[in-house]
C-alpha cells in the first residue's frame, strides 16, 4: 500500500498534490491557453461548470477573478494572484476563496499553485501542476467544504478503490 | 499533533515518511513492533511513538491475543483521505482533458487564420 494515488504527495510540513499531463502541442500554445479569459473560459471548469464571470490581468502581481457556475451549486467565486509568470514555462499563483465583491474569505485557506510547462521536443509539452496547502488543518477545511458541495465525487469508484486497499491489507 | 476530527488525524498521521512506510509494511500483513522497527534507522522507542500516532488515528490496531501483540492495518480511516484525493484528481483530470481539446481548437485556428 502507498498513499492512495501516485499523483498526491503528502509531506511533513505541507500537503502537496501533483498531477502531470503530456500534450501533443508546442509549449507556446499550451502557455497561451492560460493567458486570457477568451482562452480559460473554454476549459477551466470544473466539469459541468461554466465560467460566466472572468476578469484576468495576466502578469506577475496581476489577478484573475472568476465565477464558476453549476446549476446545482450556484455561482462560486475565486481570486488568483499571479506571483510569478515566465513565458512559456512557468505560472505561479495563490488561489483565494472570495465573495462576489472580491473580498477574500479569511476563514478559508488559500492554496499555492505552480504550473510548469516542459518542452519534450517534437512539438510536445509536459504540464506539471503542483498545489500546496500549508497545513493538514487547512486541507481539512477544504475537504469539508468540497464534500458539502459534492464536487465531482464518484463514490462507486471510491468504493472499488477502498475494497482494493482492504484486500491488500487482509492478504497475508 | 492534536487533531480535532478523524480526517485531520488521518492526514497528520500520513504526513510522515516513516509512518507511511510502516503502513506499507502492514499492508503486506501483521507484524510485531520489533519486526516493524527492523528496516528503520531509528530506535524501537521512536517506532513505538509513530505507532501510537497511527493507532490514535485509527489506522493501526494492535492485537492483545498473542505475547508479541501483532500490529494490523485498519484501512477505514483512509476513506476520507481517499475521497479528497479522488476529488482533487478528478477536477484536474477533467480540466486537462478540456485543455487538450481546446489546444486542438487553437491549432486548427492557427492553421486556418481566416
Amino acid at each position: 500500500m502507498s498513499v492512495p494515488t501516485p499523483s498526491a504527495v503528502i509531506d511533513r510540513e505541507a500537503v502537496t498534490f501533483r498531477i502531470e499531463r503530456d500534450f501533443n502541442h508546442p509549449r507556446e500554445r499550451v502557455f497561451r491557453a492560460w493567458t486570457s479569459c477568451e482562452h480559460v473560459t473554454q476549459w477551466w471548469g470544473p466539469t459541468d461548470f461554466t465560467l460566466p464571470v472572468c476578469d484576468m490581468d495576466f502578469r506577475p502581481g496581476g489577478t484573475w477573478f472568476y465565477g464558476m457556475f453549476h446549476p446545482d451549486f450556484g455561482l462560486n467565486h475565486g481570486l488568483m494572484e499571479f506571483t510569478a509568470i515566465e513565458a512559456p514555462s512557468l505560472i505561479e499563483f495563490v488561489d483565494h476563496f472570495v465573495d462576489a465583491e472580491r473580498t477574500i474569505n479569511a476563514a478559508m485557506p488559500s492554496s499555492r499553485g505552480r504550473i510548469e510547462l516542459h518542452d519534450l521536443g517534437d512539438g510536445r509539452t509536459r504540464l506539471v501542476s503542483i498545489s500546496t496547502y500549508q497545513t493538514v488543518e487547512q486541507l481539512d477545511q477544504v475537504i469539508a467544504m468540497g464534500m458539502e458541495q459534492g464536487f465531482g465525487m464518484t463514490l462507486d469508484r471510491l468504493d472499488a478503490h477502498l475494497a482494493q486497499i482492504a484486500e491488500s491489507a487482509s492478504a497475508h | 499533533m492534536p487533531a480535532a476530527d478523524p480526517l485531520s488525524a488521518t492526514f497528520a498521521a500520513l504526513a510522515d515518511p516513516t509512518r507511511r512506510a510502516i503502513l506499507a509494511r502492514l499492508g503486506q500483513g501483521e507484524a510485531s513492533v520489533t519486526e516493524l522497527a527492523k528496516p528503520f534507522p531509528v530506535s524501537l522507542a521512536a517506532v513505538s511513538k509513530h505507532l501510537k500516532v497511527l493507532q490514535s488515528a485509527g489506522l493501526v490496531v494492535q492485537g492483545r491475543e498473542a505475547q508479541w501483540r501483532p500490529c494490523r492495518l485498519e484501512a477505514t480511516p483512509l476513506r476520507g483521505a481517499s475521497v479528497w484525493i479522488d476529488q482533487y484528481r478528478e477536477v484536474w483530470e477533467g480540466r486537462l482533458d478540456r485543455l487538450d481539446a481546446y489546444l486542438d481548437t487553437l491549432a486548427a485556428q492557427e492553421s486556418d487564420p481566416s
